[in-house]
């Protein structure tokens, strides 16, 4: 079972991999790395809070509903935009998104808040 | 002569009539296997009679009031035989995703989840049927219309 900080550093690089992908030639690995970089904020939450581990995406999204709605809204859009990056084709997911819009609506509005929410918790 | 059979169908079509829901008897199997499925999912689930009701009227009842409520956004919805999670996927009459719109489908499960449901609900744009099976079997899910106009025979 990782510690809060083993997933605070793995948030941490994968945030790191995030700044350094061109959201023009590679917008669906930045909204995928976004996503895995929420799944390890949010188990960072669970760690640190003693509630183990979770056992998968829908376990996690459940333990965000109940446990910490106030950043539900934004990890479910991640959650949702990086499902159609991975799952879906290239055309379809180029059909769906616009490259300029993802750094503002999938990062800026939805992971930052993420971060700021799990910085403050784990040290409130 | 040999009678032509129709192509059997993957999905158990729903639709609402003055609020009420409606299943037809070929789709009635398939329908009560789901709710059983779903309510198995929920938190304080019961008896399997009330697991029915339960499944009607706090899931697919409210779900559908939704879908008509946002009938210029939404085509239709569909609910995989659930395992220990309800996932529901919204899919949209635009080919763009909608992040002002993936808003409400995120109040929409909080409100869920808030009374026990354990489920997640997304948005597929304008998903056809090749691209739904990239997410879900569609043996066995139920489908829903947002408008009972729309729903094909």
């Amino acid at each position: 079972m990782p510690r809060a900080d083993q997933h605070r550093i793995k948030a941490e690089r994968n945030r790191l991999f995030l700044s350094t992908i061109s959201v023009n030639n590679h917008p669906d690995w930045v909204v995928v790395v976004a996503f895995y970089t929420a799944v390890h904020l949010a188990e960072r939450l669970r760690a640190a809070a003693g509630h183990g581990d979770s056992t998968g995406h829908d376990d996690r999204l459940t333990y965000i509903q109940l446990e910490h709605p106030d950043i539900h809204t934004h990890y479910h859009i991640v959650q949702n935009v990086s499902m159609l990056a991975r799952y879906q084709s290239n055309s379809d997911f180029f059909n769906q998104f616009q490259c300029a819009e993802i750094p503002d609506r999938s990062i800026a509005q939805r992971l930052d808040p993420i971060e700021e929410y799990v910085t403050k918790w784990i040290t409130r | 002569m040999v009678k032509p059979t129709a192509a059997p169908r993957k999905y158990a079509r729903l639709s609402f009539t003055d609020g009420e829901i409606v299943v037809s008897p070929r789709d009635r199997d398939i329908f009560l296997i789901n709710a059983e499925k779903a309510t198995e999912a929920c938190q304080n689930a019961g008896q399997m009679d009330r697991r029915i009701e339960r499944f009607e009227t706090e899931l697919l009842t409210p779900r559908h009031k939704w879908c008509r409520a946002n009938a210029t956004l939404v085509k239709a919805r569909y609910i995989p035989v659930p395992r220990s999670h309800i996932q529901v996927f919204v899919v949209t009459n635009s080919r763009r995703f909608d992040f002002d719109f993936a808003e409400k489908v995120a109040a929409l499960e909080l409100q869920f989840a808030s009374t026990g449901w354990r489920i997640g609900v997304s948005q597929l744009p304008d998903a056809d049927e090749g691209s739904l099976a990239t997410f879900f079997n569609p043996e066995g899910a139920l489908e829903v219309y947002a408008e009972s106009g729309s729903t094909p025979d």
